[in-house]
């Protein structure tokens, strides 16, 4: 009785012993294919994302942009990546933490009001420059900012500035 | 006698043709009763019987199949099947015609042992077909036994809980349906 129990047991082992090896076998050739699958597709998004680089840089420009806050304070934002079409208005808005404008519409465009908390009053306001490269001088547009069109390389400032001096002075 | 004998033809006939409908029957892949039917075939009319109905059955379904036309898997499939009927035999020998409860137990891992060498035995004719696009023998062995662990996997469970369920019971609605003749025999003389 014990020697048929012993040999039933031993086929049963036998039978999950057989059974376990093709599955873990089976398991392990998915494993590999699967890993081998995602080795080829990492390779492949790596070899893209030079070209996705060079896409994106074709769809963007980069532009400096400067801040002289009145008192002192004046910060570089080098190499600001912005979207083609961008104006002078956008740079600003996308390099300020806190701003506030009032849209005039139609011709007259975008007023830039606040900067960082730093206000247009009756004596000080925001004003906005160009450099020209071709003269090597600062110029002020005597349009609104949202209608200066930014182009790869641009610099442009924006200067807190007394009403009382005009033209008031250049950014540096 | 004649008359039992008689009975064991026509049982063993309707047996033959349950099993061959049965395997020609669009079913899950791997999910059978011919495996069932020839061990219980071979138990019951002896070793000789059980084989040469699973070796029918699997050479019926070689051609009728609804997976298609077994091919070189043939010979194979009724390898299995013959060595399922010859154990079968031998099982009922050791038993000789007294199944008891346990008998489940005896037969669900009987029958998947069974079906491990089937499955093993059909699994070296898919390595036959490897082996003739140039690939070794012991790769083409152990990767058709990987690439079908999953068959493989479905054909043991199924039949474990299928000899598990179904071979006692058959014994016994078989040993009833013998006896039962004796019982009927007594009731006509009465009459």
């Amino acid at each position: 009785m014990e020697k048929k129990l012993f040999t039933y047991i031993t086929l049963g082992l036998l039978t999950w012993a057989i059974v376990g090896t093709a599955a873990a076998g089976y398991y392990f050739t998915q494993y590999n294919i699967y890993q081998s699958e995602y080795d080829d597709l990492v390779n492949q998004l790596n070899t893209n994302v030079g070209d996705i680089s060079a896409m994106l840089e074709g769809l963007s420009l980069e532009a400096n942009i400067f801040l002289s806050y009145g008192n002192g304070t004046k910060i570089w934002h080098n190499n600001t990546v912005l979207p083609l079409g961008a104006t002078a208005f956008t740079a600003i808005y996308s390099i300020a933490d806190d701003m506030n404008y009032t849209d005039y519409g139609r011709e007259l465009g975008i007023l830039v009001t606040s900067i960082n908390g730093v206000d247009n009053n009756s004596t000080h306001g925001w004003f906005y420059w160009h450099w020209d490269s071709g003269s090597s001088e600062w110029l002020l547009p005597s349009y609104s900012c949202a209608k200066h069109i930014l182009h790869r390389g641009d610099v442009i400032a924006f200067t807190y500035a007394s009403y009382m001096e005009w033209p008031p002075p250049p950014p540096i | 006698m004649e008359s039992s004998t008689t009975r064991r033809v026509a049982l063993f006939a309707l047996l033959t043709a349950l099993c061959i409908s049965l395997q020609l029957t669009p079913r899950p892949p791997n999910v059978e009763f011919t495996s069932l039917l020839v061990f219980f075939a071979g138990a019951f009319f002896g070793a000789f019987l059980g084989s040469a109905l699973g070796a029918t059955v699997m050479f019926i379904n070689g051609f009728l199949s609804p997976w298609g036309f077994a091919g070189l898997m043939l010979p194979f499939q009724m390898a299995g099947m013959i060595i399922m009927g010859i154990v079968g035999g031998l099982y009922g020998r050791t038993k000789k015609g007294i199944y008891t409860p346990s008998s489940c137990g005896e037969a669900a891992i009987l029958g998947t042992f069974l079906t491990v060498i089937y499955d093993l035995i059909t699994n070296f004719g898919v390595a036959m077909s490897f082996m003739l696009l140039g690939i070794p023998i012991l790769p083409a062995f152990i990767s058709a036994i990987v690439s079908g662990a999953p068959f493989l996997l479905i054909h043991v469970v199924s039949n474990f809980f299928v000899f598990l369920v179904a071979f006692f019971p058959l014994t016994r609605a078989l040993q009833e349906f013998f006896g039962g003749e004796n019982i009927w025999r007594k009731n006509s003389l009465r009459i």
